[in-house]
């Protein structure tokens, strides 16, 4: 299981250092950090040295390490170490953690930690049952806890002015309210993601339903891969043990019906499978909040957008694009912004935009590409796209040569829609208080990686 | 900080109800307990009366704190108060309590078993709360893992139960209770076909280790069964698209799914459909994905989809990343040896990329053509000739070795070929011992079959054999290439006995050496999803401390390798349904005795070095050479890693070690390989 736990900034200075096992000492992050951050390219997430091995995530500049000896169940580690990760970025209300972040909130992380391993063993990582467990205030941002413990730079390091007076402050520290920590979760057993007595004003439900769509399409046109990956959050506000259960339309508009979208599925820890695998039925008792109930996939499904391309190169130092791009759903949906970067090759000095049947297009010389923006692209439609560009005389032809040509990418989004044409159809709350519940569902559909080689 | 330890300890003493402070206090504490035990002890008083009367939770987190603290105090305590709250009335604590005894017997076992704490923990596998079972399963196996005299046998009354249990745990609960079925073993195929049933639905959970353990169990429990994938025609396609949809998650998970996908190629492709375009790779994927994608393409590339799979191996051969071209190069020639039917387009593919007249491809292209004209000794002439163009730009040693020896072998259709060779003469001194070895049998190659010449260039190869066989005697320290040059000369001398020796027809090369042997893969595939199943090497290589895993035999067992399994009569049996034995019996002979049965794994290696070391093919073994040097750090590592690079000089001499040759190099290769040992001393 796991030993120790750190966190690295981009340097590759240790910011959250903790030892959950015996086995390994402090200075292990050593050789993490000579072995792995810097050098040049990360070749593998898995480092053993010895029986020690590392694995690693990476957050923006930050390296999440859990350091683990002899032959450890890797899914475990890693799998553990992205909950820690969505959990920290859930608690402290961020999308991205940077070193600062960390280092104010570095009692709250060192609970959480606590919290949510016994022994090198994850356990109990669901959040609403740790929200009452946690007792450190959360530092949002440079909030005032941060001014408050200015003499406290980082975890290891002890403040200048004296000890006493540092720690004399722990007594000042903002409390929660009391009442939150009085009965710290214990439950283990039926239901440990959640616990009785949860009350509610109004009963609400609020499904949101994201796809991303993701396509390669080789140069001739042929798809290699279309898939659309699915999550359905959920965020239920919803008053004692309710049931839930849940279902899709039984036949959608494309080939792929729900029966076949279920078996590509995965479901939070809440949904009964062995209920699910007998009669194919959702049904679950839900956390309190906000959580991902399940996530699908579903492959070789409509493409939102159909890419014609056509790049041709000529010997006189000249690329010339000719593109087309369809939108391939219903005339009443529409997407707001689509994205459209086409590559230049290297030594670009000038782009020749030529016509637009619509929006904006411009050269970005530091990256090397056209980006083509079409501000509202409405269903059934199709819109073209000419430029050539010149490449710098001087060794142009090496730079044409060695073009490796990285596809077109297209960005998107389309909001009421889904591209594997699923849809929730019912879903039911049954409480034994018999209430009402309100339910709203939303659909948002992106593109994920959609690229076109040419 | 250490110092402000005292004054921690006085924080604890006085604000005993104030849980936020002791919190930060205990983390403090646990840190620094081992630096000052006696300051340490002062604050075991705050938890003593904790435990005797505090709220559950309070209660669960002081046994947490004095289980954590490896002082001589706390362990004691530890100990004494565990047998209590192993039986405590709330699940909570009880679950606590479980763990506390993992803690307690990697810091001291002696003491565990003094208060009899292993029983009372196998006690808490009959609990009703799921979480305390799980919890209890996780601390034993633990402990198991650490004592090699120890064994877990669940029967299926108890399997049927864990089962049952799953259903209520929480996630990391179904990881430790699923991991711990493999501790229990089928007596008939029906048991194995129902557990496998009752298993499947947890690979559909979103946490991918429950999805990744499910996937054990069920690949485990697949052995006991004649043909599982008739007896359950909707597994293959569960499996699959439980696999596919983790390829979903982060790039970390994705990686380790797709090792398991290798795994899972190599022992039970029956149980898997996949398609090879769910792992063409994506523009941005990190480049472990990209290569272990590769491998998997290569894997699943047969004759009905080798027109996709060779057309998107050569996009990704034409890619800005040197290592990536260079791999997915080899992957096109060793498609051409895997199948047949697919030589002619793969060798197509492969003059394509030569006219870019890039210098890697070049070199690439070369290493792997050697291959195919040596896998198709008569075919592919047209390679050939294209070969010459480049033979200028030919830097790199392996790709000059394979140079070399296509002019040697080939030499009766390169009719320039004693001039080229010639012009690699020049540098001879300076190459490295691989390319001076080729050179030295190349040379003599030509000369042997010189007779059959006109003069001139009889004249030329004779000067040219003359002219290496000096330079390899007298000039060059290394001793490999002198003896062999050594032994050239005596056979030349007696000339008549010469194109007999040097110059026989080679033995057909495969992909089959691909394949791990079957007892390193059934050890593999018990151990899907850990660390030992991203490397796919043999587990107790990486991992010296690792116990040996085997499957159990059973009348319901399908496979059965050759060899003694790793003894287990000698483990103490902790079963769910018998109490412990309580006599352990020469429980530390087990693992010297294990030790042996698995030897013959590292002479595998040996035998056939060229299935890592030449890299002619694209294989598991091949990614791991990319990590980084660290991994040489571990002993275990080393002596694979040593044989690799000794032999070389051998199989690429002959392009791959070939079984013929041995015959009369054989001895030699084996006495080189001391001399060199003793150069090395």
């Amino acid at each position: 299981m796991i030993t120790a736990f750190f966190i690295f900034n981009q340097k590759g200075d240790v910011i959250i250092s903790k030892l959950l096992r015996e086995g390994v000492r402090r200075n292990v992050a050593d050789a993490f950090r000579i072995q792995v951050i810097t050098s040049s390219e990360v070749r593998s997430p898995v480092l053993t040295l010895g029986s020690t091995t590392f694995l690693h995530i990476k957050h923006g500049s930050l390296w999440i390490v859990a350091v683990t000896r002899s032959n450890a169940d890797a899914s475990l580690v890693f799998e553990f170490l992205n909950k820690f990760l969505s959990l920290m970025l859930n608690f402290l209300g961020t999308t991205v953690l940077d070193e600062n972040t960390v280092k104010n909130n570095f009692t709250f992380i060192y609970e959480l930690l606590d919290e949510t391993t016994d022994f090198g063993f994850p356990q109990n990582m669901e959040i609403n049952g740790l929200k009452q467990n946690i007792s450190v205030p959360v530092a949002y941002g440079s909030s005032d806890f941060l001014r408050r413990s200015s003499a406290v730079p980082s975890s290891g390091i002890p403040a200048s002015g004296s000890a006493g007076g540092f720690l004399a402050r722990a007594g000042t520290l903002r409390r929660r309210s009391s009442a939150a920590l009085s009965s710290p979760n214990t439950s283990a057993g039926a239901v440990s993601w959640r616990h009785a007595g949860i009350k509610h004003r109004r009963n609400e439900v609020f499904l949101d339903v994201f796809e991303d769509v993701s396509l390669l399409m080789s140069v001739n046109g042929t798809i290699l891969r279309s898939v659309v990956d699915g999550r359905i959050m959920m965020n239920s506000k919803l008053s004692g043990m309710p049931e839930c259960s849940f279902g899709f339309n039984k036949q959608s508009h494309g080939q792929t019906s729900a029966q076949d979208v279920l078996k590509d599925c995965k479901f939070h820890q809440c949904v009964d499978l062995q209920t699910f695998d007998r009669d194919q039925l959702i049904k679950f008792i839900p956390p309190d909040g906000e959580f991902e109930l399940m996530t699908y996939r579903v492959e070789d499904v409509d493409l939102p957008f159909k890419v014609n391309a056509s790049v041709t190169t000529f010997a006189n130092k000249a690329v010339e694009y000719s593109i087309s791009i369809s939108s391939n759903f219903p005339a009443k949906v529409g997407s707001s912004m689509v994205v459209m970067r086409i590559p230049t090759p290297p030594g670009t000095i000038k782009a020749h935009i030529g016509k637009l049947s619509s929006g904006k297009a411009k050269f970005i010389a530091q990256e090397n590409l056209i980006e083509w923006k079409i501000f509202h692209f409405n269903g059934s439609v199709t819109q073209t796209f000419k430029a050539s560009v010149d490449i710098a005389s001087v060794g142009s032809q090496e730079s044409l040569l060695a073009w490796v040509r990285p596809p077109i990418s297209v960005n998107f989004s389309v909001k009421m829609h889904t591209f594997s044409g699923l849809l929730v159809n019912f879903l039911k709350v049954n409480e034994p208080s018999g209430y009402n519940a309100v339910k709203w569902v939303k659909y948002l559909s992106q593109s994920k990686s959609y690229e076109v080689r040419y | 900080m250490v110092e402000l330890l005292p004054e921690v300890v006085t924080i604890l003493l006085t604000n005993r109800n104030d849980l936020e402070v002791k919190k930060m206090c205990i983390s403090c504490l646990k840190t620094y307990a081992e630096v000052r035990p006696h300051e340490a002890a002062k604050a075991i008083e705050v938890f003593e009366s904790d435990l005797a009367n505090g709220s559950p939770y309070v209660k669960a987190l002081a046994l947490r704190t004095i289980s954590s603290i490896p002082t001589k105090e706390y362990i004691e305590r530890t100990a004494a108060e565990l047998p209590v709250f192993l039986g405590d009335a709330n699940p909570y604590i009880r679950k606590t309590a479980a763990l506390g005894v993992a803690k307690l017997f990697e810091k001291d076992p002696r003491l565990g078993q003094e208060y009899g704490l292993l029983e009372k923990l196998n006690n808490l596998l009959h609990d009703k709360d799921a979480t305390v079972v799980s919890s209890a399963l996780a601390a034993l196996n633990d402990i198991i893992e650490r004592s090699p005299q120890l064994k877990l046998s669940i029967e299926y009354r108890d399997a049927v139960t864990l089962i049952g249990l799953l259903g209520t745990s929480d996630e990391w609960g179904q990881v430790y209770i699923l991991n711990s079925l493999l501790s229990f073993v089928p007596s008939q195929e029906s048991e194995a076909v129902e557990f496998i049933e009752k298993v499947m639905p947890y690979l559909q959970h979103s946490n991918s280790s429950v999805a990744c353990n499910a996937l054990k169990v069920i690949v485990y429990l697949a052995n006991y069964v004649k043909h599982p994938e008739d007896v359950l025609p909707v597994l293959p396609q569960r499996i699959s698209s439980a696999l596919t949809s983790m390829l979903s998650k982060s790039s970390e998970i994705q990686f380790l799914i797709l090792r398991n996908v290798i795994l899972l190629l190599l022992t039970k492709s029956k149980l898997i459909q996949l398609d090879v375009k769910m792992f063409f790779c994506q523009y941005d994927d990190p480049i472990y994905i990209k290569d272990t994608k590769l491998e998997i393409i290569y894997l699943l590339a047969e004759k009905s989809n080798v027109g996709i799979v060779l057309n998107e191996l050569e996009a990704y051969a034409t890619e800005i990343d040197i290592q990536m071209v260079r791999k997915s190069i080899r992957a096109i020639g060793n498609l051409a040896i895997k199948i047949e039917e697919t030589a002619s387009e793969c060798v197509k593919v492969l003059l394509d990329l030569l006219e870019n007249d890039i210098s890697y491809i070049v070199q690439e292209t070369v290493v792997v053509s050697k291959n195919i004209l040596r896998r198709y000794p008569n075919q592919f002439e047209e390679l050939i000739e294209s070969f010459s163009k480049h033979v200028d730009s030919v830097e790199e040693p392996e790709a000059k070795s394979a140079m070399i020896w296509v002019l040697g072998q080939r030499s009766r259709n390169i009719a320039s070929s004693t001039k080229m060779l010639t012009a690699f003469s020049e540098g001879f001194l300076e190459d490295p011992v691989d390319v001076q070895l080729s050179l030295l049998t190349a040379s003599v190659k030509i000369y042997s079959r010189s007779r059959s010449l006109d003069s001139s260039q009889q004249q030329g190869a004779e000067e040219l054999m003359l002219k290496v066989l000096k330079l390899a005697t007298e000039e060059v320290n290394d001793p490999d290439l002198r003896e062999r040059a050594f032994f050239y000369w005596r056979i030349v001398q007696q000339s008549a006995s010469l194109q007999e020796v040097v110059d026989v027809s080679l033995p057909v090369i495969s992909t089959d050496s691909d394949k791990l042997p079957e007892r390193i893969l059934e050890e593999l595939e018990l151990s899907i999803g850990t660390l030992g199943s991203i490397y796919l090497r043999p587990i107790s290589h990486v991992f010296r401390l690792a116990k040996p895993k085997s499957l159990a035999y059973s009348p319901a067992l399908q496979k059965h390798i050759e060899g003694k399994p790793i003894s287990s009569n000698m483990e103490r049996q902790v079963s769910i349904s018998e109490n412990v034995r309580s006599t352990s019996s020469n429980g530390q002979s087990v693992q010297p005795e294990s030790r042996p049965d698995r030897r013959p794994l590292i002479d595998v290696e040996v035998h056939h070095p060229h299935t890592n070391a030449n890299g002619e093919k694209l294989k598991q073994v091949q990614s791991l050479e990319d990590e980084p040097e660290g991994s040489n750090i571990d002993g275990s590592l080393n002596a694979p890693r040593d044989v690799h690079t000794r032999f070389p000089s051998h199989s690429s001499q002959s392009s791959t070690k070939t079984s013929s040759r041995k015959s009369t190099l054989g001895r030699r290769a084996s006495i080189s390989l001391l001399s060199r040992k003793l150069r090395n001393l």
